[in-house]
């Protein structure tokens, strides 16, 4: 592995990463979204395992990515909750009124995302823990 | 209430017959026994008020939107069948207390809560007035028979039994099903009482014939008429008190129940009762001779309960009154003492282990109850003065006679009934008092349990006879007016004086008693002939029954011969023949045309991922097609790029770099085969079906597109997305506000999906077989 | 326009099922891909291509302009891109697990199921 390409890695990484989040919020209003960013900043993932190894990424992660699967799908599901109190109707989202644009669909697409991300690192990290030395 | 307690009761003690005969030993079955009691006391409390004229309904809510409730309704024919049911139930109940005794408790009782649980299913049957819950009823019964048939599950011939029964009576309830939703089509109500109210509405439907023939099907099959009579005698593979309840009093009564019911309501249509009168004579002919034929106890009243329910056919089939007084009071005497014939066959069979009637003799001797109770129902059965089937049996002549009809089912009638006397006397005399040199072992004599039943049956038979009348006015009259919808004054007595129908009686009895004294002979010389053997039997049943495994063995061996590219090319050619002939159906679509501005840039990529896909096909090497199947990958987010969709753009570009990676990892450890898996000839034939497949998707894509797309919900979505759910990307905000709980659908696929592989690529053995190469 | 989408659709689609055909496990994994893409096309046509603008509501606005492409096939297309993708790669782990347990990643050669008898032959209970 070239190192100039190892180090490069890195910082495509971090761009990713933060690229995939900048997708993810942006996504209510301009293209963008849960899918794309969480698939974004699975292949930010991705990188680094095909330069660092799948060790690394994992202790980037701190979390299994199984967890992160549950994690996201626990979210995704809890943000139709409130709908259910309010208008009888399960993932209908609630919004902040004014200024700041937050609501419970942001959380759900996080959760979207979160599974997202989770299922493909599932993949990438069973599939190249054998490979790397 | 009353219904639901009724229900309660006796579906109550089905759920705890098997704890209480655990528990109760020998009391265990009398025990069992009140509930049934407790049914038909319950029962008897309300003939003052159905005698009165009254009809008991009751409803309760189920599915309101299809017209089906739990609609009950209890009538004088109602009522007696109620009475039947429950009071024949309480004997059976504790007749089967004492025939299993020498049986696990266990056993018994789960003998017990299958007759019991039956019993809820017959009453259910017979209470109902929405005709969809009486068929759920009936359905149920049928395949309680089937459980109680197949009750000695260990013996290949009670299984055989049992599926047959089910699937002849069981199919023929689907008939029924059938024909009850078109009175739905036609009325738009499913309850009995709104159908007699409106018969003449039904009757000018347009289904009349198919609703008729279709609920004859199921009629014929459950009460087991020519030709589906086959199954009636084979289902004496039951245990006994089974045999007794389901296949003589009750079950097999059912398609008569139903055709009683209905002819009502089909008086004006005269096919409906000439169809009757023909099928009831007939099966009342086929079944004399085959009781004629029979070798077992068992069997032989098997056949005489066949041609008792084609009498009782036949007379619903003829008009006027005295028929349908007649059809009453013979359903009534026949439940009484065939029963009764049933319960002293049982003992006969219990007590010696032996059915077969040619070697039993001298059985009175040992079972000195059993033989009286035997020759007192049998008697009845015989129709011999002062027995209450006497007077039935002027009755049907009456009701012969006095039809429209000509001397022909009279003819019948006579024979028939010979048959029945002497089978009276071939059941009674012959095992009980005579042959007594061939007395087998006795194992064990009578137990009270055993002979409370066939005493209580056979002693009611000859009290209805002295006092015909309380019968007639408590029962009989209330069935009629329920049947008739008039009131008719029924007056039993036995001696009319001197009529045609004592003529005819004296006639049949003199001609069964030479029957009887003939018997032997005659049996030998019908059984002789081997040509009669797959006359009326199951020979048509069981080369349907193989034929159709046959053919599935046969398609299942064309179909799935274990090779994979076989159940994909069938599947894939039945898809473009589907295809095919959609296209040629549909032929009023929009006529093909070219819509939009053609762009070049669009053109070359759309050109791009045709040749990429056509590649894939071409080369040999994996890793060859993993990048041609890329570049259809990519071009297809360039397409989605290029006319306004960036979010399938981004979606599309991360998925494809992710496949690669992932595709790659898995076709390092593969090896990366050149040679065909197909042969040229499988290629060639693939080629063509794909090439076909293609062909037919340019055609529904060309003339879809074509025409111009439905915009409403799309205008729906761009209108309300920013004001409702305060979002300006709409495809995101379909995603995560509109069609929420789909995505949460998908991505929860998503999520098992990597799962799933996550588990799957656990490395924690070595392989199973070593790598071919 | 439509008609060369139609075409280019169509070939995809062909050569899919001409891959699913195949007896070879990732031939056959090829093929589900190549369908799948057919089909988001597909679906894509089905809206329509007569704008391309994203559809996205102008600043300002309050309703989606005229102008914009289909919102609704784009939505349903992006769900199914990303199911396209964890059913294509759960199966290419599936392949993946085949050919360690049993070495092989042609069908002909997968009999574990076989290998068991058939249901017409042996064991069972005769019904008839």
């Amino acid at each position: 592995m070239p190192i100039i390409f190892a180090t490069m890695s890195r910082v495509f990484f971090a761009l990713m990463l933060v690229g995939s989040l900048f997708i993810l919020m942006r996504g209510h209003n301009d293209p963008g979204g849960g899918f794309v960013g969480g698939l974004m900043a699975a292949a930010a993932f991705s990188t680094l395992a095909l330069t660092s190894g799948v060790g690394s990424v994992r202790r980037m992660l701190r979390i299994h990515p199984v967890v992160l699967v549950g994690v996201g799908l626990s979210i995704a599901c809890l943000s139709g909750i409130p709908g259910l109190v309010s208008d009888a109707s399960y993932l209908t989202h609630w919004w902040t009124s004014g200024a700041l644009h937050l609501g419970t669909a942001t959380i759900f697409d996080i959760g979207v995302y979160l599974v997202v991300l989770g299922g493909v690192l599932c993949l990438v990290l069973r599939l190249y823990e054998e490979v790397a030395p | 209430m009353l219904f639901v307690i009724l229900l309660l009761i006796c579906a109550g003690a089905a759920l705890l017959a098997r704890p209480v005969l655990l528990m109760g030993g020998r009391f265990g079955a009398p025990l069992l026994a009140l509930a049934p009691l407790a049914a038909f006391v319950l029962l008897a409390r309300q003939q003052p008020t159905i005698a009165a004229g009254e009809v008991i309904l009751a409803s309760y809510t189920w599915v309101p939107s299809l017209g089906v409730d739990f609609s009950f309704r209890l009538d004088g024919f109602s009522l007696l069948f109620s009475l039947l049911i429950t009071g024949i139930g309480t004997l059976v109940t504790l007749y089967a207390g004492a025939y299993f005794a020498e049986k696990p408790r266990a056993t018994a009782g789960r003998f017990l809560s299958l007759i019991l649980l039956f019993m809820t299913a017959m009453l259910g049957t017979v209470l109902a007035d929405n005709l969809v819950v009486m068929f759920l009823f009936w359905e149920a019964t049928s395949l309680l028979s089937f459980l109680l048939v197949g009750f000695d599950s260990e013996k290949a011939e009670a299984r055989k039994a049992a599926l047959q029964a089910l699937i002849v009576t069981g199919g023929g309830g689907l008939a029924l099903f059938a024909s009850i939703l078109l009175i739905g089509l036609s009325l738009g109500t499913f309850s009995y009482t709104e159908v007699i109210a409106r018969s003449d509405e039904l009757v000018a439907s347009p289904w009349l014939v198919p609703i008729i023939v279709l609920m004859l099907l199921g009629a014929f099959t459950k009460s087991a008429q020519v030709p589906f009579q086959f199954w009636l005698p084979n289902a004496m593979q039951a245990p006994t008190p089974a045999s007794a309840y389901l296949h003589s009093a009750t079950m097999v009564k059912l398609g008569v129940f139903l055709l009683a019911r209905f002819d009502h309501v089909f008086a004006t249509v005269p096919w409906f009762g000439a169809t009757l009168v023909i099928v009831g004579s007939l099966t009342m002919l086929v079944a004399s001779f085959e009781a004629l034929r029979a070798t077992g106890f068992k069997a032989v009243l098997a056949q005489s309960t066949v041609a008792s329910l084609g009498i009782l056919v036949m007379l619903i089939g003829l008009n006027g009154e005295v028929a349908v007084v007649a059809t009453v009071g013979f359903l009534i005497t026949h439940a009484f003492y065939k029963a009764a014939l049933f319960f002293c066959a049982g003992n006969a069979i219990h007590a010696t282990g032996e059915a077969h009637l040619g070697r039993l003799g001298g059985l009175a001797r040992v079972l000195p109850f059993t033989a009286l109770a035997a020759v007192l129902a049998s008697f009845s059965m015989a129709g011999l003065p002062p027995f209450i089937g006497f007077i039935s049996k002027e009755y049907l002549f009456e009701a012969q006679l006095s039809s429209g009809w000509n001397a022909i089912p009279v003819v019948i009638a006579v024979i028939v009934n010979s048959v029945m006397v002497g089978v009276a006397g071939i059941v009674s005399i012959r095992p009980f008092f005579l042959n007594r040199r061939r007395t087998p072992k006795v194992r064990h004599g009578e137990t009270p349990g055993l002979l409370i039943g066939p005493l209580t049956l056979a002693l009611g038979g000859i009290a209805l006879g002295i006092v015909p009348n309380v019968v007639a006015v408590t029962l009989i009259g209330p069935a009629v007016l329920a049947l008739t919808g008039i009131p008719v004054d029924v007056s039993f007595s036995l001696w009319h004086g001197v009529t045609p129908m004592l003529v005819l009686s004296g006639v049949v009895i003199t001609m069964g008693v030479l029957l009887a004294v003939f018997w032997t002979p005659i049996h030998i010389r019908l059984r002789r002939r081997r040509i009669l053997h797959g006359l009326f039997g199951d020979r048509f049943y069981d080369k349907v029954f193989n034929g159709t495994l046959n053919l599935a063995s046969t398609s299942t061996r064309i179909l799935q011969n274990g090779d994979q590219h076989r159940y994909t090319a069938v599947v894939m050619a039945s898809v473009v023949v589907i295809l095919g002939l959609g296209l040629l159906l549909a032929g009023n679509g929009a006529p093909i045309s070219a819509t939009g501005p053609l762009r070049i840039s669009v053109l070359a990529v759309l050109v791009l991922a045709a040749v990429g896909a056509i590649a894939t096909t071409l080369t040999r090497s994996l890793v060859g097609a993993l990048v041609s199947v890329g570049i259809v990958g990519f071009a297809s987010a360039l397409i989605f790029l290029l006319n306004g969709a960036p979010d399938l753009a981004l979606t599309q570009f991360a998925v494809e770099t992710l496949l690669v990676v992932i595709l790659t990892a898995v076709l390092l450890r593969l090896p990366v085969k050149r040679e065909h898996t197909r042969l040229p000839r499988e290629r060639r034939r693939d080629a063509i079906l794909a090439s076909l497949f293609a062909v037919f998707v340019f055609i529904g894509a060309a003339s879809m597109s074509s025409a111009p797309p439905d915009m409403e919900l799309s205008l729906f979505f761009g209108a309300n997305s920013y004001l409702e759910a305060y979002g300006r990307n709409v495809v995101n905000v379909i995603l995560v506000d509109f069609r929420a709980i789909d995505t949460l659908g998908e991505v929860a696929v998503v999520a098992f999906a990597t799962l799933a592989a996550w588990a799957l690529l656990r490395r924690r053995s070595t392989p199973t077989k070593p790598a071919k190469g | 326009m439509n008609l060369v989408f139609s075409l280019a659709i169509a070939a995809i689609m062909g050569a899919g099922i001409y891959l699913v055909l195949s007896r070879n496990v990732m031939r056959i994994i090829f093929g589900v891909s190549l369908m799948s893409a057919g089909t988001n096309l597909l679906i894509f046509l089905a809206g329509g291509l007569q704008e391309i603008a994203p559809p996205v509501i102008e600043k300002g606005e309050e309703v989606l302009g005229t102008a914009s492409a289909n919102p609704l096939p784009q939505a349903l297309i992006l769900t199914a891109i990303v199911i396209g993708f964890s059913l294509v790669a759960f199966a290419a782990a599936l392949a993946l697990q085949v050919y360690r347990s049993d070495g092989t990643i042609d069908t002909r050669e997968m009999t574990a199921a076989e290998d068991l008898g058939t249901p017409f032959t042996t064991g069972g209970a005769t019904n008839g």
